[in-house]
């Protein structure tokens, strides 16, 4: 049997794992609150591992390697940022949101949002929604061109062919198990990709000769490769590393994310998640970051023109392993992007069937009824996505530009800032989602994100502002008006 | 052919995954002790 057979093996078998695990959930999945929240039964596993690589897409296994490849040590930057990133989620974040959605029974984050702050004319769930489906619709149809391209590369079909392939399978167990399907299935892509990002760089750094000599050997090509700064002094370093660092400033108001938090069965489950998701997250990107590293050295050629770093990690797979192996690395480039994709589909559409249609227009009245509107929304939104990766359609792309910033800095500070305990009013908290979303958009439009810095790190503070100043203001309007009610204060 | 590397890197490389570990293993610890 070739090689090349093998491998394709090994990813059917990966394949039919996903579809297999999509129909186990199905069979539990009956009411509105297992189809978007798996009934709020998720063990500390689950959680950890269906969070971490839900919000990691085919960008940690392919885009971070070839950065550390192209930039050495410095690109690294991103790992503590990251997972900073996590920390504020997982031991901050977490434990409250879970109780939160519990109390308010809300299902999805504008779900939350409408309940916390009460939104009698549904400005703050029209606006959350609209937000989530620009963001997150056009993320997946980009995720879904990666489908395409991943099987392309890995499994030997044509472009459309593995959007076809790819698509399908993400569409059909997202449909059937709904959230119970896409946790399942994450946890199960996130312990691939955990596996494959500690024994690729294990086996990629050996083969240079170890630690010492990786770096030694990248100091010697040039010591920028191995210095903090990466040879960048001045503004230039400044732009860099709070670039970086900024991305971890994102993680807090990602609703694909959130909602497993709202989904963890209990406190004890949150307590474990936090730990096992942090040694995941250090794995995973201290991973890439030694592969990139060890990479530069082992395979040089990708550096020259005409080669491209990013794809430094299938290679090397086929080149240092045998093909069974090989397979099972493969199948964990697929696990990222897929991973990634199912959990940002069921998002968007669950912010058409249950925020929308359900809780907007009323127009679903039962929890079937529900239940139907949401795979209904999953097919409908997912053969979108495969439509437009299909053809290519660039508009909608561009708002992939704005997707991880413009949640981040809409939603993530809104949520830190109110379940801290710190009194937003309905209006202050629509001022900081549209400040954070608006600034994010025209930031990145202006190009100050090439030329000053990352569009999330000053979106999310004047988001910050925006939210406290407006809901400080109403304060003081309601304290000097006797007898007037005070202002929607949170929810608390 | 090998060339010094700053110490900067090493700790960069090494003790940040490593006390990020160990805070999320000591945090784990004590949450459990709070339990019982």
């Amino acid at each position: 049997m070739s090689a090349d057979t093998q491998i394709v093996l090994v990813v059917a078998a990966y394949l039919a794992v996903l579809l297999g695990i999509g129909y186990a959930a199905a069979r539990l999945t009956r009411s509105p609150e297992d189809f978007f929240l798996a009934n709020r039964s998720l063990g500390a596993w689950v959680t950890a591992i269906s969070s971490t690589a839900s919000s990691e897409s085919g960008w940690v296994v392919l885009g971070a390697v070839g950065m550390t490849y192209t930039h050495g040590v410095s690109a690294l930057w991103f790992a503590p940022s990251c997972l900073a990133g996590y920390w504020v989620n997982l031991y901050w974040l977490a434990p409250r949101l879970r109780r939160e959605a519990k109390r308010t029974g809300a299902l999805t984050l504008p779900d939350l949002l409408a309940a916390r702050f009460g939104d009698p004319g549904h400005r703050l769930r029209l606006v959350s929604v609209a937000i989530i489906f620009l963001s997150l619709g056009g993320y997946v149809a980009a995720q879904m061109t990666a489908t395409g391209k991943a099987m392309q590369a890995i499994v030997g079909v044509s472009y459309p062919q593995g959007i076809v392939l790819g698509g399908t399978i993400i569409v059909v167990y997202t449909l059937m198990g709904g959230f119970r399907a896409v946790s399942w299935t994450d946890f199960f892509q996130g312990t691939v990709m955990v596996a494959a990002l500690v024994a690729m760089p294990v086996l990629a750094v050996a083969a240079v000769g170890g630690y010492g000599a990786t770096l030694a050997r990248l100091a010697a090509i040039d010591p920028g490769l191995v210095s903090l700064s990466g040879n960048r002094t001045g503004f230039a370093l400044f732009g860099f590393v709070a670039g970086l660092l900024g991305i971890g400033l994102g993680y807090p108001g990602q609703p694909h994310v959130l909602t497993r938090y709202m989904a963890a069965a209990g406190e004890a489950e949150i307590r474990r998640s936090q730990l096992i998701a942090m040694l995941w997250g250090v794995l995973v990107f201290y991973g890439a970051g030694f592969l990139g590293l060890a990479g530069r050295l082992l395979m040089p050629e990708l550096g020259q023109p005409g080669g491209d770093p990013e794809q430094l990690f299938p290679l090397l797979s086929r080149s240092l392993l045998h093909p069974i192996v090989a397979g099972v690395m493969l199948a964990a480039i697929l696990s990222a992007i897929m991973s990634t994709v199912s959990s940002q589909l069921l998002v968007a559409a669950s912010a058409v069937s249950r925020d929308l249609f359900e809780q907007v227009f009323g127009a679903v009245r039962s929890g079937k009824a529900s239940v139907l509107a949401g795979r209904l929304a999953v097919l409908l939104l997912g053969v979108a996505a495969m439509v437009v990766a299909w053809q290519e359609v660039r508009v909608v792309f561009w708002f992939v530009l704005f997707a991880w910033s413009g949640m981040g800095a809409a939603f993530g500070p809104v949520l830190l800032l109110s379940l801290s305990g710190e009194t937003l009013s309905r209006r202050g908290a629509l001022a900081g989602i549209l400040t954070g979303f608006g600034v994010t958009v025209a930031w990145k439009l202006s190009g100050l994100s090439e030329t000053v810095i990352y569009e999330l790190v000053p979106a999310f503070l004047l988001a910050t502002a925006a939210a406290l100043a407006v809901s400080w203001v109403e304060r003081r309007r309601g304290a000097s008006r006797p007898g007037a009610p005070r202002a929607a204060a949170g929810g608390r | 052919m090998d060339a010094p590397v700053p110490l900067a890197t090493h700790l960069f490389l090494l003790a940040v995954p490593l006390v990020v570990s160990g805070a999320a293993l000591l945090a784990y610890w004590r949450g459990r002790r709070r339990e019982r």
